[in-house]
């Protein structure tokens, strides 16, 4: 999240910038209708208001360690939901509420709230429309699946929809995505590095029905050596709260904002990182307190607007890697973001 | 030929007399004692078995009998022979040869396209193939299930009318296509088809007892892997009698498996 709230941040500085945060592709996976249907079924209702991050992970954690899997029947009412945009479960409203918390206290764009939601196209228009140039295989009416098909440039059909015609979340993010491909001179894949694969495609997909798509690719954090997934568990003491919590009790609020930046941007970097270390972290908090504190003293010759152009080199967005690394930079002062926080950085 | 109602002992047989025609050797008395898995596994393929890579973008069973025939007519007598020898091998892929055609070279296209057929080849030379494609996933269509007429192409037809049976209970689509492509095939790599023959294709449940069928397809029963089970078959006894008056076909509904 702080990468792409950078670069939405450095690039709206000359550039109209939209950040789309799926909710159709977040809600509508086969991992979260599970996880709800799984805690109506097993917990009924509760009052979720109050639950921790904490809980709500174990929560996640229980429910994944489930042997079956629920029916597509017992699924469908929420998928209804959440195709029709007018409900989701009181937990999730609950973890949005905790993301947006961590949103402000760290100066981020809150996903849940202010990222736009665009209006998805229905799924048989999007067929249509992909039909049209030979993009996907649709062997729906015979029995079979819906397959992406990019055969012609050398990429594995990739299955999309089943044979019991439930749709992945590709299919979410084309049917988001298509109908902007005519609003937007250039779009910009932000997405984990595990699924370079579905990316690559998609973008593909995007450019030869007429967008101009360039793809970022982001590691996960691995902690003790080791990425993994949610469901796997492990992230125990490491979520935003708590790592916000324990750094409140050394510094303050505009240095771990800045710090959480300069350690998550520039040291872990967008590759592949080695494992979370707090104590890189803290150190990262207080080199950012003490470039904060000798802010006024520092001398750059350059403007903003000529930095943040430097650091986009030939793209069409700003390199939050650049940016960051910039700021620290010592050869070349870059101009700094005043007492922490402008509108171009935090 | 082959008398109405199949024991086991005759499919065993007819199994066995295939096998031979390929030439490969194989475990007898595992057939002979039922051990059938066993039997099929014993079969020494030799290391330049061929096959066939089908892609098909759709699932139209009478422009894949059309496209079937036009594929084996247009084969040489090196690469016919191999492929009988692989036993017909051939695999299903999901694809749009639209898609493919720039990359891969393949020997023969359905008239519109949907289909597209490789040259008998060691399976190891599709790799890229099948890497990039899916295997074929379909439930057999309606229009399968209903009696469809193809004609083997020829310049001119030669009077008489087949039938081709093949026993649907319990296949899948991708099953039916297996029997339909070996029964259609070997018919006319064996002769039992010829050029300008009208083939009657006509679904049943079971084959057993239809008629006296000529290349009859027999594998391992779907239901009980002990038993053998004739798939498909083709059958000229009947009709081949009815046509020798005025070389018109005769009226389909007499046939003992009509429905």
């Amino acid at each position: 999240m702080l990468w792409v709230d950078v670069m939405q941040k450095a690039t709206a500085q000359f550039a109209d910038v939209d950040c789309l945060y799926s909710h159709l592709t977040a809600n509508g996976s086969e991992q979260t209708v599970g996880f709800w249907e799984f805690l109506d079924r097993e917990v009924g209702d509760t009052d979720f208001s109050v639950h921790s991050e904490q809980e709500i992970g174990e929560l996640y954690l229980r429910y994944h360690s489930q042997i079956s899997k629920p029916s597509h029947s017992a699924l469908s009412p929420y998928l209804r939901a959440v195709e029709n945009g007018n409900w989701v479960h009181p937990i999730s409203t609950r973890l949005y509420q905790i993301w947006s918390a961590h949103a402000v206290a760290l100066r981020v764009h809150d996903p849940g709230a202010i990222c736009d939601r665009w209006t998805a196209m229905p799924v048989e228009a999007l067929i249509q429309r992909l039909a049209e140039r030979d993009l996907c295989l649709d062997l729906r009416s015979k029995g079979g699946a819906l397959y992406l098909d990019l055969t012609a440039e050398g990429i594995p059909l990739r299955q999309v929809i089943t044979t019991e015609g439930h749709s992945n979340y590709l299919i979410s993010l084309l049917r988001e995505l298509v109908p902007q491909i005519q609003s937007y001179d250039h779009l910009i894949l932000i997405h984990d590095r595990e699924l370079h694969a579905d990316y690559l495609l998609l973008q593909r997909i995007l450019m030869r029905l007429g967008a101009s798509v360039e793809r970022v690719s982001i590691s996960r954090v691995a902690i003790d050596g080791v990425v993994q997934s949610t469901r796997h568990g492990g992230w125990q003491g490491y979520t935003a709260s708590d790592l916000t919590s324990n750094l409140m009790k050394v510094s303050d609020l505009p240095s771990i904002r800045l710090g959480m930046r300069l350690y998550f941007i520039a040291t872990l970097g967008k590759g592949k990182p080695g494992s979370f270390n707090i104590g890189l972290l803290e150190r990262a908090v207080r080199r950012a307190k003490s470039l904060i504190l000798t802010a006024d003293n520092r001398d750059s010759r350059e403007s903003v607007e000529s930095f943040l152009h430097r650091c986009s080199g030939r793209r069409k967005y700003v390199d939050p890697y650049k940016v960051t690394s910039g700021l620290l930079s010592k050869r070349r002062l870059a101009p700094f973001p005043r007492e922490g926080f402008s509108e171009w950085y935090v | 030929m082959v008398r109405l109602g199949f024991s086991q002992e005759l499919l065993r047989l007819k199994l066995k007399e295939r096998i031979q025609a390929s030439g490969v050797a194989f475990d007898d008395l595992a057939l002979t004692q039922n051990r059938i898995a066993d039997a099929f596994r014993s079969m020494s393929l030799a290391a330049e078995e061929l096959a066939v890579v089908v892609v098909l973008r759709d699932f139209i069973p009478q422009v894949f009998a059309e496209s079937c025939m036009d594929f084996v007519l247009g084969l040489d007598d090196a690469s016919r022979q191999g492929w009988f020898r692989s036993f017909t091998r051939t695999i299903y892929l999901a694809g749009n040869p639209n898609n493919l055609v720039d990359r891969f070279s393949f020997r023969q296209l359905a008239k519109d396209g949907s289909i597209a057929w490789s040259a008998p080849a060691p399976f190891a030379s599709s790799f890229t193939l099948r890497r990039l494609l899916s295997s074929f996933h379909a439930k057999i269509p309606d229009s399968a299930l209903t009696d469809f007429e193809t004609v083997v192409p020829a310049a001119r037809l030669s009077g008489k009318t087949k039938i081709l049976y093949v026993g649907v209970a319990g296949l899948t689509g991708v099953d039916y296509l297996i029997h339909l492509n070996h029964t259609l095939s070997e018919g006319i790599l064996t002769g039992v088809i010829s050029p300008g023959d009208r083939v009657l294709v006509r679904a049943v449940p079971s084959v057993n007892g239809c008629a006296e069928l000529a290349n009859l397809r027999v594998h391992v029963d779907l239901f009980d892997g002990r038993r053998l089970r004739a798939y498909a078959g083709i059958s000229d006894s009947w009709l081949a009698a009815c046509n020798s008056e005025d070389g018109s076909t005769c009226d389909v509904k007499n046939s003992p498996c009509f429905g």
